[in-house]
């Protein structure tokens, strides 16, 4: 157990605020909210998945709000160049011509939260330069390195259409720490509310209903460093987890089995040890916010797919199919390979 | 076929390191057994198949990382290695594991020629630490098909093109009887198959009556901190076995759902989690537990034992 009044006790008691008050806003979304704490406190960069107008962007402007810091949100097209990320040029009244920071680099450090809308609309060279920010968190311009320390990058994938789309490279997928799935409420109740509860009209005041700074952005990484340190894994719990990726690299040996699927041939690659190395990260955070001071299989199986499911790349016949074939194949990994 | 056996004693060990097994003198004693069937060495040809059997029996507490077991693909210039299979079992908590590599000759050599396996390394996963069995390279000759240089004319007939496919059967009499054959041999095989599986089906599913024996045995035999763990172990297989999938504390309510015949033994079986979960995850077990705890699992073992007979 986390030992209570120490101060990292206290910092779980904002997390779980910051939680309660973000679910208060998204109502129906109490797993998506979670993960995306996690992923936070875990410093880790997000793939978001979810039809439109479920409250993506409602969520990580509260989310914005909840840490401070400043929100910034670029919509993936085309033409979207890497420089238009960095800088922007106009002409001023008086007919000189100006350069200034764009949305990347307009807030200097302070940057927290970062939307890129529709990230498979951009072209590859915007893919790589998002590759580098989120894997050094710092980017080159002006002749001159930019620190962005608390960049937390959030990204949104078009799933319907395929017309002038780019996939995203694996080297990229494979830097988001999880991809977090934002589905619709099926609780016809609650879809009432939503509809009808004049509280939900106005998103501006909504988030304004979320306490400013719970959880402060700055010390974040420091947090997040600490609680890493402080949540043990058993060697157990390590072989467990080992065993669950290499499944997913070599399902047939483990007897994973996919209805309509032959799983010898199913996939092309499975979790990467970065993948791996994050898979226990976000286990030991969900562990730190459940009051644990050590890595239980409950806290695997609730990252497992967010984690991982996005750095399994499948044989091309498959891929056609993934949206109905990975969330099983997940599945059923985490139903066979066993503990103790 | 011939076998070469090794069987690693800490005696024998160092005389065998750097040959035949590359261990750290303290992992030795833990890798029980190992041999490796292989076939003829001498005379293949283009397309022949080399089948290599590997058997490994590691103490209680190792594991074999299954990862390391080779994957099929090309592995030298004459080799590919079409088939990798592994199966493992426990027998008194000992891991078996037998890896069977099929490999095909791929390239025609121009004269007799000397090739290889390559050298085979298994991981071996220990609780404090890991280290590698290497299961050393096997020599072969890979020999020509035709003498060389040109062939005298008259002497050997010319090479033949390959078969074309056969026609696929379009007699639709032939068809229709044979699947009446089939239909016929297959309701036979049904009825015949239902009784025997209705009494062999029976004794694979008393899980715990098995896990129960195998406590038992372990008690029987000199004490040690080891068996305790193991019949937690025990313990898991069976509820993993009974469930048909993987069960965890937070998969307990599910399992009275699935099998409410356990639902007496919900308290019991709850703190068993409780407790293996401490164990295995948390802090390990703690030597009031590790004392009176072997006592515990075993009665709780029982108990599902006769609630299983019951069904």
């Amino acid at each position: 157990m986390i030992e209570p009044g120490t101060e990292i006790d206290a910092w779980r008691d904002r997390a779980l605020r910051l939680d309660a008050s973000a679910n208060r806003i998204m109502v129906g979304q109490q797993r998506a909210v979670r993960l995306l704490l996690i992923a936070t406190l875990a410093r880790g960069h997000v793939l978001l998945e979810g039809d439109v107008g479920v409250g993506k962007t409602t969520l990580l402007q509260t989310l914005a709000r909840g840490i401070g810091g400043a929100f910034e949100r670029i919509e993936g097209t085309v033409d979207l160049m890497p420089s238009d990320l960095l800088y922007y040029t106009f002409v001023t009244r008086e007919g000189q011509p100006r350069v200034e920071a764009g949305p990347l680099l307009k807030h200097g450090p302070d940057l927290s939260v970062f939307f890129f809308n529709e990230i498979n609309r951009a072209r590859p060279q915007v893919h790589s330069l998002m590759l580098r920010a989120m894997a050094e968190r710092s980017v080159s311009a002006f002749n001159a390195e930019h620190s962005l320390p608390h960049l937390q990058v959030f990204a949104d994938r078009n799933r319907v259409e395929r017309e002038e789309t780019f996939e995203i490279p694996a080297a990229v997928r494979d830097r988001f720490f999880m991809e977090i799935t934002i589905e619709m409420p099926d609780d016809p109740a609650l879809l009432r509310e939503l509809m009808v509860d004049t509280r939900y009209h106005d998103v501006g005041a909504l988030i304004d209903e979320m306490a400013p700074s719970t959880v402060p952005f700055r010390e974040l990484n420091e947090v997040s460093a600490r609680i890493q340190a402080s949540v043990r894994t058993s060697e157990t719990l390590q072989r467990y987890a080992l065993d669950l990726c290499t499944a997913t690299r070599n399902p047939a040996a483990f007897g994973i089995e996919v209805e309509g699927v032959d799983t010898a041939r199913l996939v092309q690659a499975g979790a990467s040890p970065r993948g791996m190395s994050m898979l226990l990260q976000a286990a030991r955070v969900a562990a730190w916010l459940a009051g644990r001071a050590e890595v239980v299989p409950e806290d695997i199986h609730a990252v497992f797919e967010p984690a991982i499911a996005h750095r399994i790349f499948l044989s091309p016949m498959y891929e056609i199919r993934r949206s109905e074939i990975v969330g099983p194949f997940v599945a059923t990994i985490l139903a066979t390979v066993t503990s103790p | 076929m011939s076998v070469t056996t090794w069987r690693i004693r800490p005696g024998l060990a160092a005389a065998l390191t750097g040959w035949l097994v590359t261990v750290s003198p303290p992992a030795h004693a833990a890798v029980e057994h190992l041999s490796v069937k292989t076939p003829r060495p001498y005379g293949y040809v283009i397309g022949d198949v080399i089948e290599h059997e590997v058997s490994l029996v590691l103490d209680p507490g190792f594991e074999l990382d299954r990862a390391s077991v080779p994957e099929p693909g090309r592995v030298t210039r004459w080799l590919s290695l079409n088939e990798a299979s592994h199966e493992g079992e426990r027998r008194n908590g000992a891991s078996r594991h037998t890896i069977r590599l099929r490999f095909q000759v791929v390239n025609a050599a121009q004269s007799v020629t000397p090739a290889g396996t390559p050298p085979l390394s298994l991981r071996i996963v220990g609780p404090e630490n890991d280290f590698p069995v290497i299961v050393p390279a096997w020599a072969f000759t890979i020999s020509p098909m035709l003498p060389p240089g040109e062939r005298p004319a008259g002497q050997l007939p010319d090479l033949r093109p390959a078969l074309p496919p056969g026609p696929i059967p379009t007699d639709m009499r032939l068809v229709r009887a044979t699947a009446l054959g089939a239909l016929a041999l297959g309701l036979a095989a049904l009825v015949g198959g239902r009784y025997v599986a209705e009494r062999t089906g029976r004794r694979a599913r008393r899980h715990f009556d098995r896990a129960y024996r195998r406590i038992q045995n372990r008690m029987r035999g000199p004490a040690s901190s080891g068996a305790y763990l193991d019949a937690l172990i025990e313990m898991h297989t069976a509820f993993n076995a009974t469930a048909g999938h993987a069960v965890f504390e937070h998969d307990l309510p599910r399992f009275f759902v699935e099998h409410p015949r356990f639902e007496p033994l919900r308290a019991p079986i709850a703190a068993l989690f409780t407790e293996s979960g401490t164990v295995f995850y948390g802090d390990g077990p703690t030597p009031a537990a590790r004392d009176g705890g072997l006592n515990r699992v075993r009665d709780l073992c029982r108990a599902c034992r006769d609630v299983e007979r019951s069904a």
